[in-house]
C-alpha cells in the first residue's frame, strides 16, 4: 500500500465528497450539472446522484477518447488501482496525471485527491460496467498496447478574404437584431393565435416568413429563438395569442450590441428539436409547439463551437473535419446526435454571426470562451457590429435613407413614417400617404411630425415632403371614427338633455355625437337601464347598427416565467456548495441563525417576497422566512437561498442543517437578515412547530 | 469596414453617397456592371443585375475587379453570398463562344463540357445547332445566330459573339467639324461601339446621340440603314447628318409612309417597317435590299417586337442602338441585349448637364382643386372616366395663362394628351395646336416658325413626344399625359433639355387636379424626376 498512514481511508465516495473543498465541489457540480438538478439535500445525496447509471452515462458522453482511453484501463483492472501501473513512457506522464485528476474532479474516479501516479484510486463502480460492455462491444482495446493520449489535431484551411470575416459577421449579427425586432413588431401589432394544442399554425409561419424575407424553416428557427430568449410568448389569455413580451420592450430600446448577447445566449441554451420543424409529411411539429427537447443538445452545441473556434484566425475546418474531431473528443457519444449537432450548428451560427462563411468570429469566440460574460459579450459585439446610426438623408423622392443600421429611436420614428423599402448595409425607407397618415395616428401632429423629421434629418427636407406631410393633414380627421359600446337616438332633443343631466350618466361615458345621438362607452344593458331611470322606455336596436373600429392596438404578452431547471450558474454553484458542506458540520447553525433574527416577519404578497428571496440569493445573504406548514401554522426560519426554480425554492435550512424546498406560496414574508443586532433573541417559532416536508 | 461611399443593400442594390469624397471614383468604377436606378440629389441607387455584370463581363472586366471595387468602396461588410453570386453569375458569360470557323463556318465552343451539353439538351436551343465537330465545338447555322444568342441568354449562359461581321458596302462618310467639335463623350461613345462591334449607347435625351450615329458611320465608312421612331425624327437625322458629315442630299435616303428612296444611308421609320399587309411585312426586305455595313437603331428601347424578330436575322452586321435609358415598359431589355449587343457607353445625365451639354431643369407641380360641382361629378363618375374628368378640369387653361404670363417673351411649349383639352387651351391663348391629324408640311412649317421665334407658344399633343428638336423651348407646360409612364416623362423633359444659347434655366411645370386619379400619376411623375435627380417643388395653384 502506498498510501501513508496519515491519509484517512475511505469507504466510499460520499466520504471522498465531504473531503473535497468546496471549489472542488463547485467544479463537479459545474461540469455534471444534472447532479444538481433537482438541489440535493446533503452530500450523500449528491454522492448518490453522481454515482447513478444515467449520470455516469452523461459524463461519459462527454469524455475525450484519451480521457476514455485511460478510464478504460483502470477499471478493467483490480480496485483500488494506482494509475502507475498504466506504463505510459515517461514523457507523458505529466499529461497522464493531468487526465487522472480531471477524470477524479468529474467524480467517476473517486480516492483522495490524486497528487501523484502512485495515488490509488477507485473507478466508478457503474462506469467499470459501462466502460467493460463498451470495451467488449468495440473488442479493440485489451489492456496490453501503448496508451495513447495525444489529441487529434484539427484541419483547417485559410479562407480567402479573411479580413472581411469580422465584419461580416458583424452584418450577420446585425441582421439577427433586425429579424427578432421584425418579428415582434408585426406580433405586436398582429399577434397570432395559438393552435388549441400550443403553437403556431402553418399559415401564421408563412405570415412571418413573408415578413421576414425568409423560407418557413428559417422562420421556424427565428421564432424559437425569439421564444427561447423570452422576447415573444403565449399571452395566457382565454383565446392564446403570441406577442411580444413586456421584456421585448426593454430589450428593443438597446443598442443592437447590448441586443445581440441575449439572442447569442438564448440560442447556446436551446434545447427544442428545430430540426423537426423541416419533417414535412407524417410527424411534423409545430414552432412553439410540442417539440421533442434534447437535453444534450445545448451541452453538445457549445463543444461544437468550441471546436470551430479552435480554429486559427482566419481559417476555416470543413463541416466533416468538425464532425470528425467532435467524434474523437467524445467517442461515447452517439455518431447520429454529433452529425446533426453540428449541421445545425454550423447553420444557426451563420445566421446569428457567430461564424461568417462557417469560419469563427470575433463574436463566436467571445461566446466560445470559458468565462464569457455579458460585459464581454457586449464589448465585442460593440466592436464587431457596425455603429448605429442617429440621421437619415431626405430626398425629393420621399425616401429617407438612413446610411447605416438606426438607432432604436429612430427606427421607431421612420416606422411609424415611412415603410421600409430595402435594408442591408443601409435602410432605404419610402414616405407615403398612408404611411403619414399612420404616423398621425399615433398622435404627432403634422408641426411635430415635421419638427421631428428635420431634427433627424442631415440634410434639408426636400419641399415635395414637406408638401406632402401637410397635404396628408389635410385629409387626415375629414371623417372621424370612434368607438363606443352603445348609442342613443332620440328625436326630442329635450328628453337628450334630461339623460345627460341624470346623476347616473357620468358613469357611462356618455358623449353627446348631435343634437339626437349620443354615444355610451358602457354596454348597451347600462344605458337602457339609465333612459328607464329617466321613465322611458328604450328599444333595442339590432347589432349591425353600431359600428365599432378598434384602433392600433399593441398587444403585449407576460414575461414568461423563470426557465423551470435552476439555471447552473456561478451563484447557483457557490450557494449549493456552501449549503451542501454546512450539512455535514451542524455545530455553526445554531450561532449563524440568531443573526438579525426580526421581531416581527412583516406579511408580504408572495411576488414581494420572491423579490427578497431572489435579492438574497444573489447576493448570498441568510434570509428570515416566515412559512406556513401543512397543519396551517406559520414557522419562522432562518434560511440560506439555493435555487429559485418555478414556484418553489431550494434553500439551506439553519435550524436543521438541512437543505429543503419550500413552496413560494406558502412563503408568508422574508426578510434579509443582514447582520444588525437582533431584537429578539428567541428563534423558536412564533407560532407552531416546525413540520418535516 | 471603412468610411467609403458605398453601401450594399441585401436586395442587391448599391448604394452611392455622392457627396462623399470618393464618390466619383466609386461611381466611375461601378459603372460598368451596375445600373444607375435611381440618381436624387444626396444618394444614387445601383443595381446589380445578370445583364449588367454580363454587361461588364462584354466590356472586359471579370469578377475580382467588380468584388475588388465593391469591398474597397463599401462602407460595410459585403454579404459574402453576394459575392459568390456576383463571381457565379460573370463566370457564365464566355464560357461560350460564337466563332467563325475557317473549316466548318459559324460554330458554337465551349470551354466547358457540361455546359455545352446542358445547352445542347435544352429545348429552348432546338433545331438551332448542327453537327458536334469535337467535344466542346457544335455547328450553328449562320441564320439561327441571332436566334442562338436569345436563346442562350434565356438558359442562363449567354454567349460571347466573336464570329465577326461582313463590312457590307464601303461608302465614304467623315465627319465635317466645322462650326462645330465632337464632345469627348460623344467620341468615346462611338470609338467604345466600334471597338465592341455592336451594342448599345445610353446618353440622355439632349445630350446629341444624332452626333454619335454619325461618328459611328464615319468610323464605318459603310451604307448605313438608320431605323427611327417618327417621320419627323427621320427629318431631323437627315438634316442632321447633312451638316455634321460629307453626306449630300442624294446620299440619304428616306423610307418611309410617303416616300420609298434607298439610297447608301437610308433613314427608315418603326412604323413603314411594322406595317402589316394581309400577315406579312412586306417592307421588312429593306434590310436585305442593300449589304448594310450599319445598322443604327435610334430610342432602341422603343424597338417593337417584328424588328426584333428581323434583328435577330441581321447578327452579320454592326448594330448601334441609341437610348435615354435601357429600360423597357414591356421587359424586353435582355432581348437588346442578345440582339443589339451588351451596352457600350452609358453617362449619367447630371455629369453632362454638369458639364453644361444639357440645360438644367426645374420641374414644378401645380395643383389646383376641382370646384365642389365638378367633384361631385368627378366621385360618381366610372373608373375609367375618372382620369380624362380630372386630366381636362377646366380650371386648367387659368393656371397654364398665369405660368405663361410669369415667362412671357420665353419659348414655351404646352403638352396635352386630349385634343379637346387642347382645342380649348388654343382658343384661350390664341396659339396653334400640332396633333396626329396635322400634315407634315404643316408641322414643318410651325416648327421653323417656332425654331426662329416668330412663334412664342405652341401646343402639341403626344405625337410630339419623341425626336422632335425644338432647340429653344425653355418652358414646358404639361397638362395632361398618359398615366405617367417613365418614358414618356424622359421624353417629355427632352423637350426643353437643350442647352440655351443664355444659360437660362428650363422650366418643366405640370398642372394637376389635387385629390384625383391625376395627383396618384403626378406622384409617380415626382418620383420618376426626383430619381432622375431634377429638383422638384409642389405649389398650389392659388399661390402662383
Amino acid at each position: 500500500m502506498s498510501s501513508t498512514t496519515e491519509k484517512p481511508r475511505l469507504r466510499s465516495f460520499a466520504d471522498d465528497l465531504r473531503l473535497r473543498s468546496a471549489d472542488d465541489l463547485a467544479t463537479l457540480v459545474r461540469s455534471r450539472p444534472d447532479i444538481a438538478d433537482p438541489v440535493p439535500e446533503d452530500l450523500a445525496q449528491l454522492a448518490a446522484r453522481a454515482s447513478s447509471n444515467s449520470s455516469i452515462r452523461l459524463a461519459l458522453e462527454s469524455m475525450t477518447r484519451a480521457e476514455l482511453a485511460v478510464l478504460t484501463r483502470l477499471a478493467v483492472a483490480p480496485q483500488p488501482v494506482a494509475p502507475e501501473t498504466l506504463a505510459v513512457p515517461p514523457s507523458q506522464e505529466a499529461r497522464l496525471l493531468a487526465v487522472i485528476r480531471r477524470l477524479w474532479s468529474v467524480g467517476v474516479l473517486w480516492g483522495l485527491q490524486p497528487s501523484s501516479l502512485s495515488d490509488r484510486v477507485y473507478v466508478a463502480t457503474v462506469a467499470r460496467e459501462l466502460l467493460k460492455t463498451h470495451a467488449e462491444a468495440a473488442g479493440g482495446d485489451d489492456g496490453s498496447g501503448p496508451l495513447d493520449l495525444g489529441d487529434r489535431t484539427l484541419t483547417s484551411s485559410p479562407l480567402t478574404l479573411a479580413s472581411t470575416l469580422d465584419g461580416q459577421a458583424g452584418q450577420y449579427a446585425l441582421a439577427a437584431v433586425t429579424t427578432i425586432t421584425t418579428l415582434a413588431e408585426l406580433w405586436g401589432s398582429n399577434p397570432p393565435k395559438a393552435l388549441r394544442a400550443g403553437g403556431l399554425a402553418v399559415k401564421d409561419l408563412l405570415v412571418v416568413a413573408e415578413a421576414l424575407g425568409v423560407d418557413e424553416l428559417a422562420a421556424g428557427f427565428w421564432v424559437e429563438l425569439a421564444s427561447i430568449c423570452g422576447l415573444v410568448a403565449a399571452d395566457g389569455e382565454e383565446v392564446v395569442r403570441y406577442a411580444p413580451t413586456v421584456s421585448y420592450d426593454a430589450w428593443c430600446q438597446q443598442p443592437p450590441a447590448a441586443q445581440w448577447p441575449r439572442l447569442a445566449r438564448g440560442w447556446l441554451s436551446q434545447r427544442r428539436d428545430i430540426d423537426r420543424l423541416a419533417i414535412v409529411t407524417g410527424d411534423r411539429a409545430s414552432v412553439l409547439g410540442q417539440l421533442p427537447e434534447r437535453e444534450w443538445l445545448p451541452e453538445l452545441r457549445l463543444a461544437t463551437l468550441r471546436i470551430i473556434a479552435s480554429t486559427p484566425p482566419g481559417e476555416v475546418a470543413e463541416q466533416t473535419e468538425i464532425q470528425e474531431q467532435l467524434a474523437d473528443r467524445r467517442p461515447m457519444t452517439n455518431r447520429g446526435r454529433i452529425a446533426s449537432t453540428v449541421a445545425s450548428t454550423l447553420r444557426e451560427a451563420e445566421l446569428l454571426g457567430v461564424t461568417a462563411r462557417h469560419a469563427i468570429s470575433s463574436l463566436g469566440r467571445e461566446l466560445a470562451g470559458p468565462a464569457s460574460d455579458e460585459a464581454a459579450l457586449v464589448r465585442v459585439a460593440q466592436d464587431a457590429l457596425p455603429p448605429v446610426t442617429e440621421e437619415f438623408v431626405a430626398q425629393a423622392d420621399l425616401t429617407l435613407v438612413v446610411p447605416g443600421p438606426p438607432s432604436p429611436a429612430l427606427r421607431q420614428l421612420l416606422g411609424l413614417v415611412a415603410d421600409v423599402e430595402s435594408t442591408g448595409g443601409a435602410a432605404v425607407y419610402r414616405v407615403s400617404q398612408g404611411s403619414v397618415a399612420r404616423a398621425f395616428d399615433s398622435g404627432l401632429t403634422p408641426a411635430d411630425l415635421i419638427a421631428e423629421l428635420r431634427t433627424r434629418s442631415a440634410t434639408e427636407l426636400p419641399q415635395p415632403l414637406e408638401y406632402m406631410v401637410n397635404d396628408a393633414a389635410r385629409r387626415y380627421g375629414d371623417v372621424r371614427i370612434g368607438s363606443a359600446s352603445a348609442y342613443l337616438r332620440c328625436e326630442n332633443e329635450q328628453t337628450l338633455n334630461e339623460i345627460l343631466a341624470h346623476p347616473d350618466a357620468g358613469a357611462l361615458g356618455l358623449v353627446r355625437l348631435s343634437a339626437t345621438a349620443l354615444s355610451a362607452e358602457a354596454p348597451a344593458i347600462k344605458l337602457a337601464e339609465l333612459a328607464r331611470r329617466c321613465g322611458h322606455a328604450p328599444l333595442a336596436m339590432g347589432a349591425n347598427g353600431d359600428e365599432i373600429t378598434s384602433s392600433r392596438r399593441q398587444y403585449r404578452a407576460a414575461d414568461v416565467p423563470a426557465a423551470q431547471t435552476p439555471q447552473v450558474d456561478g451563484v447557483f454553484v457557490h450557494a449549493l456548495v456552501k449549503a451542501l458542506t454546512r450539512t455535514d458540520a451542524p455545530s455553526e447553525s445554531h450561532e449563524l441563525s440568531s443573526i438579525g433574527a426580526p421581531s416581527e416577519l412583516p406579511r408580504l404578497a408572495s411576488a414581494a417576497s420572491a423579490e427578497v428571496l431572489r435579492m438574497a440569493h444573489t447576493t448570498s445573504t441568510p434570509v428570515w422566512v416566515g412559512y406556513a406548514d401543512n397543519a396551517g401554522s406559520t414557522s419562522r426560519r432562518l434560511v440560506d437561498v439555493v435555487a429559485i426554480s418555478g414556484g418553489a425554492i431550494s434553500a439551506f435550512d439553519h435550524s436543521t442543517s438541512r437543505i429543503r424546498t419550500l413552496v413560494l406560496s406558502r412563503v408568508t414574508g422574508a426578510q434579509l437578515a443582514d447582520g444588525t443586532p437582533p431584537s429578539d433573541t428567541s428563534t423558536e417559532y412564533v407560532d407552531g412547530s416546525e413540520k418535516e416536508l | 469596414m471603412n468610411a467609403g461611399p458605398l453601401i450594399v443593400q441585401s436586395d442587391k442594390t448599391l448604394l452611392l453617397e455622392i457627396d462623399h469624397e470618393q464618390a466619383e471614383d466609386a461611381r466611375r468604377e461601378i459603372a460598368p456592371f451596375a445600373e444607375l436606378e435611381r440618381a436624387p440629389e444626396h444618394i444614387h441607387t445601383y443595381r446589380l443585375t445578370p445583364l449588367g455584370l454580363w454587361n461588364a463581363r462584354a466590356a472586359g472586366h471579370d469578377a475580382e475587379s467588380v468584388v475588388d471595387t465593391l469591398l474597397r468602396y463599401s462602407r460595410y461588410a459585403v454579404p459574402h453570398a453576394l459575392l459568390v453570386d456576383i463571381a457565379e453569375t460573370m463566370d457564365k458569360y464566355g464560357r461560350l463562344k460564337l466563332v467563325e470557323d475557317p473549316a466548318h463556318g459559324l460554330v458554337l465552343v465551349s470551354n466547358n463540357l457540361s455546359v455545352l451539353e446542358e445547352v445542347l439538351r435544352s429545348k429552348k436551343t432546338a433545331g438551332m445547332l448542327g453537327d458536334r465537330i469535337d467535344e466542346l465545338t457544335v455547328r450553328v447555322h449562320p441564320s439561327e445566330r441571332g436566334r442562338l444568342k436569345q436563346a442562350l441568354l434565356k438558359v442562363g449562359w449567354p454567349a460571347e459573339d466573336l464570329a465577326g461581321y461582313v463590312d457590307g458596302e464601303a461608302h465614304e462618310i467623315d465627319l465635317q467639324e466645322t462650326g462645330w467639335a465632337l464632345r469627348d463623350y460623344q467620341r468615346q461613345a462611338a470609338e467604345n461601339f466600334w471597338h465592341g462591334g455592336s451594342g448599345v449607347v445610353v446618353l440622355p435625351c439632349g445630350a446629341g446621340k444624332t452626333i454619335v450615329g454619325a461618328a459611328a458611320m464615319s468610323l464605318a465608312k459603310a451604307t448605313t440603314l438608320i431605323l427611327v421612331t417618327s417621320s419627323v425624327s427621320a427629318r431631323q437625322w437627315r438634316n442632321e447628318l447633312i451638316r455634321t458629315t460629307n453626306l449630300t442630299e442624294d446620299e440619304i435616303g428616306e423610307y418611309s409612309g410617303t416616300r420609298k428612296d434607298v439610297r447608301p444611308v437610308t433613314i427608315a421609320t418603326y412604323q413603314v417597317l411594322t406595317s402589316r399587309r394581309k400577315g406579312v411585312y412586306p417592307h421588312l426586305d429593306l434590310f436585305d435590299t442593300r449589304d448594310w455595313g450599319l445598322i443604327i437603331y435610334d430610342e432602341v428601347h422603343l424597338l417593337p417586337a417584328p424588328v426584333f424578330r428581323f434583328t435577330a436575322d441581321l447578327q452579320a452586321r454592326r448594330r448601334l442602338g441609341l437610348t435615354a435609358t435601357l429600360v423597357r415598359e414591356d421587359g424586353n431589355e435582355t432581348e437588346v441585349f442578345s440582339l443589339i449587343g451588351p451596352k457600350r457607353y452609358d453617362a449619367p445625365w447630371r455629369e453632362i448637364e454638369s458639364q453644361g451639354w444639357i440645360a438644367p431643369a426645374d420641374c414644378v407641380e401645380v395643383r389646383l382643386s376641382l370646384p365642389e360641382h365638378d367633384r361631385l361629378v368627378y366621385a360618381t363618375a366610372e373608373q375609367v372616366d375618372r382620369y380624362r374628368l380630372a386630366a381636362t378640369a377646366s380650371g386648367k387653361v387659368d393656371v397654364v395663362k398665369k405660368l405663361l404670363a410669369q415667362h412671357k417673351g420665353e419659348p414655351a411649349l404646352v403638352i396635352g394628351q386630349y385634343l379637346d383639352q387642347l382645342a380649348e387651351l388654343a382658343e384661350a391663348l390664341d396659339a396653334p395646336v400640332i396633333t396626329g391629324e396635322t400634315s407634315m408640311k404643316e408641322r414643318q412649317v410651325l416648327f421653323d416658325q417656332f425654331r426662329r421665334g416668330e412663334l412664342e407658344l405652341l401646343l402639341v399633343s403626344k405625337v410630339a413626344n419623341f425626336s422632335i428638336d425644338l432647340p429653344e423651348a425653355s418652358i414646358a407646360v404639361q397638362v395632361s399625359g398618359s398615366f405617367g409612364s417613365r418614358q414618356e416623362e424622359a421624353q417629355r423633359l427632352g423637350r426643353i433639355l437643350r442647352p440655351k444659347g443664355d444659360g437660362r434655366t428650363a422650366h418643366f411645370y405640370t398642372v394637376v387636379v389635387r385629390d384625383t386619379v391625376d395627383a396618384e400619376f403626378a406622384a409617380n411623375r415626382q418620383r420618376f424626376l426626383a430619381e432622375q435627380g431634377y429638383p422638384y417643388r409642389i405649389v398650389d395653384a392659388e399661390d402662383l
